[in-house]
This record gives C-alpha cells, sequence and structure tokens, in this order.
C-alpha cells in the first residue's frame, strides 16, 4: 500500500529504503537468534520416528486452515484466520512490489495491474476485520481469559494503525484525482474514498494541503512497517514463525492421537 | 543468580525452547486449567509459566541480552512456585491451539530447575529421598512386597498363591505399584486385580520384594535420576520374556508406557488393569454375573486418559456390568477435571488437591450420580479426602471394587 499512483505527493524514497532496510536486518537477526538460542537446548526434541505426511496433512489443516481453531470457537476462527491470511497476503504482495522495485527496476509495471489493486484490498480488509474483531475481544468484550498486557495491546494497536493508514493512503488520493488502472478493482478504497469526498470539503479544499497530509501520512505508515520489523522479533509476533513450527511437530508425534486429531 | 541459566538450559530439548515462543498468550489454557479454577492466579497457568520462563530466556537470549543487560530480573521464586503448583494434568496440551506439549515441558523445566538446584520443593524432595533411599515411596522394606501376599493368601484374600516371575517365569508380570502394595486402605485394588486374573486362568506372576518404584513421580517432578532408575527397571523387565506387563496404577502405567520407550525400547506391551479386563471380557475369559443396581460416573485418570489415549475400554467394561447405569460428567474423556493428585500437588500444596477433588465430586452430584469410579489408585485416595472435605454423598469405589463385585469374587461387601 506503500505505491499508489493517481493523485503526487511528496514520498521520500531514500527515507524510506534506509528505515526499511534498518528495520529488515534487525528483524533478521532477531529471529536468527531465536534459532541460534533453540539449539541450546541438547535433549531430544522428537521421541517417534519423523512423519513426513502428518506433517503435510497438519500444515494444510492447521497451519493454514486452522481447522483446530473452527472446530473449537467459531468467531476466534474468523478472527484469527482473517488476520492470518490478510497478514501473510499482504506480506506477499509487498514482497513482489520491492522484488519488483529492486530486481525488476520497475521496467515491469506492476502498478497497472488491476489484480493489485483488488487483492490488496482484500487482503487488507480481512486483517482489518480480524483485527476489529480482535479490538472488540480484548477492548469492549474484555473477556476474562484474555490479558491486558501492553504487549498484547500493542500487537493489535501496531497492526491496526498499518492496516488503516495502509487504506487512508490508498482511498485518499482516489478521492482527490482521477482513478488510475489499478485504483479501479480496488472495491474497498473506493467505498472509504466516496466517504472522503464527503468529508473532505469540510476539512480543507486545498490540494496542496492534503498532499501534505498523504506525505505525512505515507512517512508514518513506513516508520509503522519498520517498528513492526523491528518488535517482530521480541514480541508476540514471533508466534508466527514458532507456532507453525510447534504445530508440525506435535503432528509428527501424535498424530496418532484420535483424541487431539479428531 | 541468573547466570546459571544458560548451561542449565540443555536439560531442555530445543522444541521446548522454542515452545516459550510459540505461546500466543491466548489464555485458552486458562478457562480449563483445575488449579486455576481454585486459586486464580495467572502465574499458576500454563501462560504465566510460560511468560515467566520466557522472562527468564530474555536474560540469555542475545541480542536483547546485550542490550538491557539483567534489567528483565528474573524471578527464579515465583517460577520455581509456579512450575511445581501444577497437577501436570495436561489439559493445557489438548485446548492449546499451538498444541504445546505441556505435561512435557512442565517435567523438563522442572529438570531444568532441579539441575540449577531452584527445584524441587523441600517436601518433594523429602519424599523423592524416600524413594530413593527405599525403592519405594512408603518408606517401607521392600520385602513387605511378598510378604503381604503371602498373608493375604493364608487369609483367604486371594484365590491362589501368588508366584514370584524370577522363579517361574510367566507371560504376564502384574506390576502392582507402591500404592497397592504399601497403602493398606488401597491394597484391595491388587487382591481384587489378582483374584481377576486368576478367575480368568491367566498365567501371570508378580516382581515381590523385586519389583522397584516406577519412578513415575521422580519424572513428574523433575527428578534427574529419572532416567538412570527407569533404565535399571527397563533392563529388568526387559530380561524376564514376558509378553505383557499389567499395571494397577495409571502413573506406573503412563511411566511404563509412555516414559520408559523414550529411554528405551520394551520388548512387551504394556496394559493397565482396565485395559486388562476389558481384553479379558472380550475374550469371554470373564463374563460378569451380578446385577449392580447403581448410577455411576467414571473419573477419567489424567495419566490414563488424556496422557495415554485410554478412555473407552474402561467405560466398556462399566457398561457391560449388568443393572449398572453408565453416566458422564460435563467434562470428561479428553477434557475431564484433573483430581489435583498429580504432579506432585499434594505434597506442596495439600489444600488445593483437596479443593480440586471435592471439585470433582460435586461434578459427579451435579448429573446426579451415586457413585464414581475410577481406576487409578492415586485418583481414588485424592478423591477420598476431598469425599471427606466435602461430605459429598456420591460414593466412591475403585473401579477394581466394582468388577470384582459384578464378578461375585471374594472380597469386602
Amino acid at each position: 500500500m506503500l505505491f499508489n499512483h493517481g493523485l503526487a505527493y511528496f514520498k521520500p524514497w531514500n527515507f524510506f529504503w534506509t528505515v526499511q532496510t534498518i528495520a529488515l536486518a534487525i528483524c533478521i537477526i532477531g529471529i536468527l537468534f531465536h534459532f541460534i538460542f533453540i539449539f541450546k537446548g541438547r535433549q531430544r526434541s522428537l521421541n517417534q520416528t519423523i512423519n513426513p505426511l502428518a506433517m503435510l496433512k497438519r500444515f494444510f489443516l492447521e497451519v493454514l486452515f486452522q481447522s483446530h481453531l473452527l472446530q473449537s470457537d467459531k468467531k476466534r476462527w474468523l478472527m484469527h484466520f482473517s488476520i492470518f491470511v490478510g497478514f501473510i497476503g499482504l506480506s506477499f504482495l509487498s514482497f513482489l512490489q520491492i522484488s519488483n522495485i529492486v530486481l525488476l527496476d520497475q521496467h515491469f509495471n506492476f502498478e497497472l495491474y488491476a489484480w493489485k489493486g483488488f487483492v490488496g484490498d482484500l487482503f487488507g480488509l480481512l486483517m482489518l476485520v480480524g483485527l476489529l474483531i480482535a479490538f472488540h475481544r480484548r477492548f469492549v468484550q474484555r473477556l476474562p481469559h484474555l490479558r491486558r498486557l501492553a504487549n498484547d495491546k500493542t500487537a493489535i494497536l501496531l497492526l491496526l494503525s498499518i492496516v488503516i493508514t495502509g487504506f487512508m493512503l490508498r482511498s485518499l488520493p482516489m478521492a482527490l484525482a482521477p482513478l488510475d488502472q489499478s485504483q479501479k478493482s480496488s472495491f474497498f478504497s473506493l467505498i472509504l474514498a466516496s466517504l472522503f469526498k464527503v468529508l473532505i470539503p469540510y476539512i480543507s479544499v486545498s490540494l496542496s494541503f492534503w498532499q501534505n497530509v498523504l506525505a505525512v501520512l505515507w512517512i508514518f505508515h513506513s516508520l509503522l512497517t519498520a517498528v513492526f520489523l523491528i518488535y517482530f522479533p521480541f514480541s508476540k509476533f514471533i508466534h508466527i514463525i514458532f507456532t507453525p513450527i510447534e504445530l508440525l511437530l506435535n503432528a509428527s508425534e501424535e498424530d496418532q492421537r484420535r483424541d487431539i486429531y479428531a | 543468580m541468573h547466570k546459571k541459566l544458560q548451561p542449565i538450559l540443555s536439560a531442555l530439548s530445543g522444541r521446548q525452547i522454542l515452545e516459550a515462543e510459540a505461546c500466543t498468550g491466548c489464555g485458552e489454557c486458562v478457562k480449563l486449567c483445575p488449579v486455576y479454577a481454585i486459586e486464580p492466579e495467572e502465574r499458576l497457568t500454563a501462560r504465566g509459566k510460560i511468560d515467566l520462563f520466557k522472562n527468564l530466556l530474555r536474560n540469555e537470549k542475545p541480542p536483547l541480552s546485550f542490550l538491557l543487560g539483567n534489567r528483565s530480573n528474573p524471578n527464579f521464586g515465583i517460577f520455581q512456585d509456579a512450575l511445581w503448583k501444577c497437577t501436570v494434568c495436561g489439559q493445557c496440551h489438548f485446548v492449546c491451539p499451538a498444541r504445546i506439549d505441556t505435561p512435557n515441558l512442565w517435567e523438563a523445566l522442572r529438570g531444568m530447575m532441579g539441575v540449577g538446584g531452584y527445584g524441587p520443593p523441600q517436601e518433594q524432595q523429602e519424599y523423592l529421598q524416600i524413594i530413593k533411599t527405599h525403592d519405594n515411596s512408603f518408606n517401607q522394606p521392600q520385602a513387605i512386597r511378598r510378604t503381604w501376599l503371602e498373608q493375604a493368601y493364608a487369609e483367604g484374600q486371594i484365590m491362589e498363591p501368588v508366584r514370584n516371575i524370577l522363579e517361574h517365569p510367566a507371560p504376564v508380570l502384574y506390576f502392582m505399584g507402591c500404592t497397592a502394595t504399601y497403602d493398606v486402605t488401597i491394597r484391595q485394588v491388587a487382591l481384587d486385580t489378582i483374584n481377576v486374573l486368576q478367575k480368568a486362568g491367566i498365567d501371570f506372576a508378580v516382581l515381590g520384594e523385586n519389583e522397584l518404584c516406577c519412578s513415575g513421580k521422580m519424572k513428574r517432578m523433575g527428578e534427574v535420576q529419572f532416567n538412570e532408575r527407569a533404565r535399571a527397571n527397563i533392563e529388568q523387565f526387559n530380561a524376564l520374556g514376558i509378553k505383557t506387563l499389567v499395571a494397577s496404577c495409571a502413573g506406573c502405567y503412563k511411566t511404563i508406557n509412555e516414559d520408559y520407550p523414550k529411554i528405551a525400547p520394551l520388548n512387551f506391551e504394556v496394559l493397565h488393569v482396565s485395559e486388562m479386563v476389558h481384553r479379558l471380557l472380550q475374550q469371554k475369559l470373564i463374563a460378569f454375573q451380578r446385577s449392580l443396581e447403581v448410577t455411576t460416573t467414571y473419573h477419567d485418570p489424567c495419566h490414563l486418559g488424556r496422557n495415554c489415549g485410554v478412555y473407552e475400554a474402561p467405560r466398556e467394561v462399566l457398561k457391560a456390568i449388568p443393572g449398572l447405569q453408565l453416566v458422564e460428567m460435563e467434562r470428561n474423556r479428553q477434557k475431564a477435571k484433573c483430581c489435583g493428585g498429580g504432579g506432585g500437588l499434594k505434597l506442596v500444596d495439600h489444600d488445593l488437591q483437596i479443593k480440586a477433588s471435592a471439585a470433582r465430586l460435586e461434578d459427579a452430584e451435579a448429573i446426579g450420580a451415586a457413585m464414581l469410579t475410577t481406576p487409578c489408585p492415586t485418583c481414588y485416595l485424592s478423591l477420598k479426602k476431598g469425599q471427606e472435605f466435602s461430605n459429598s454423598p456420591v460414593e466412591l469405589q475403585h473401579f477394581m471394587s466394582i468388577v470384582r463385585k459384578a464378578l461375585d469374587l471374594i472380597g469386602p461387601a
């Protein structure tokens, strides 16, 4: 969502690349330290023969589809599955865009593809829905088994901020300038743009004002993604890597247990 | 103090270190934790314990350890208390969306803390010392394992004398366990089992004074000598040439069936006595003759159910008894509430264990059961204390007592 066409506004790309590179380096180093640390454990991790078929089955069922969550609590599954699919989807999209810029030197104009606007919005919307459910459970319903620790709150609020600023960066230019090819398929951003069109005259009719707002928003969004990358290995976000590994290890160990894998 | 942590981490597996980070902190474990239900403190839950473990690791794990130094201020005392105030019932494993193998994690963490000199608690250390010194957990001479059976035969409590397997090899070894041998209030379980096996014509024998404690309690409490003692038992069992080992106690069964094979392979099958009775019924070697008109509910021992997956065999036996109506408590099978008797909790917090047992009896009362039965001597004893505490009207019967009565064998009315 960092790469919007249409309305021109100030985008300090050098700042972006510097911050993102540092953040990504910290993220990768942090993750690597986790893996190195794991090898301090000297006891045997698996007592059964490794069962690749069971692991593959559980990769699709539990890691990707999260069937075990669906069985226990449908609302929780909707929340987690939406965040998971949205997060993976947006991460993959960002990876494609960065690869496009870094590796293909922008000869292949990724921005013009209509599907990009559609899937970007779809993943963003999924994430937003999941995060709003999480927000509701934690801050409104205040379910007794949910903690209200800074780490838990930060995770939700950080992701929410990234998604909301992302959608604003996508929809505000739509409200201020004619649409380009990829924007036309951004179904959710178009709805937001129509809302902004109503609000904009009440705030300011000056285009330069909105260009400044977008520039600040752009920098803020890129900072948030950098904060996310830095925070990732040192927070509960690390479960995104380790929970699937644990699910697969357990599948190999206990695949025959019908009371676990019904 | 924390500097000691790094070397003792080798007592864990890579998976167990990884599990600290796999926990999402979702709190599903909080909902069904039997200890938290009585003492609602976050640190006592699986999530709380993992958080405390993470806090210890944070001090050791680069790069934060370089940047923050000792700021995370790990509190070994709090972690130690939380770690041992747990029944290791395994309920948290079954509800964990990350499928963290909590029972093995708690035991390994207890072991790790023990290596570093941070546990087990004094009460458990004294108990473990008894096992180490006497090869049983009752501070009694080993010879009693033989003499009490001879006396029981002399008094007509068993139909035939029980042979020693070292003198008379047999395909089936009956591993009585310390509780069914030394606890006079529970010996009837061993007598009933012997009578059932004799009635079925099973060629079995016992180890007598050569039976050593399975050392399962050592494993649960994190005593590192467990492996050494388990290996000695495995060598002894494997040398007997038996086909089947039958265990009375769910804890012994779990230890021999689940923990021993992780140390060395076994050359025989392991059955819990409830599975053995089920098999004898299926093979028509025994048949229930007496009707027992009673509404009964079944309590799943954690070591038998959640830990070993044995849920149906004892239920099938109970259903086969004429007149007996089996009803289920709201939480049964893999969600069965723990009686509080496991993991050495009753040594650390006796009151908590009694309250957990009383809560289980309340569950039985709530569904209108007149009787509650369980096939584990440890659960039975714990529930008995809960019954005395709560004055529950629910009658408590060991599973083998019901089987014996339905078979119309000798024994108390």
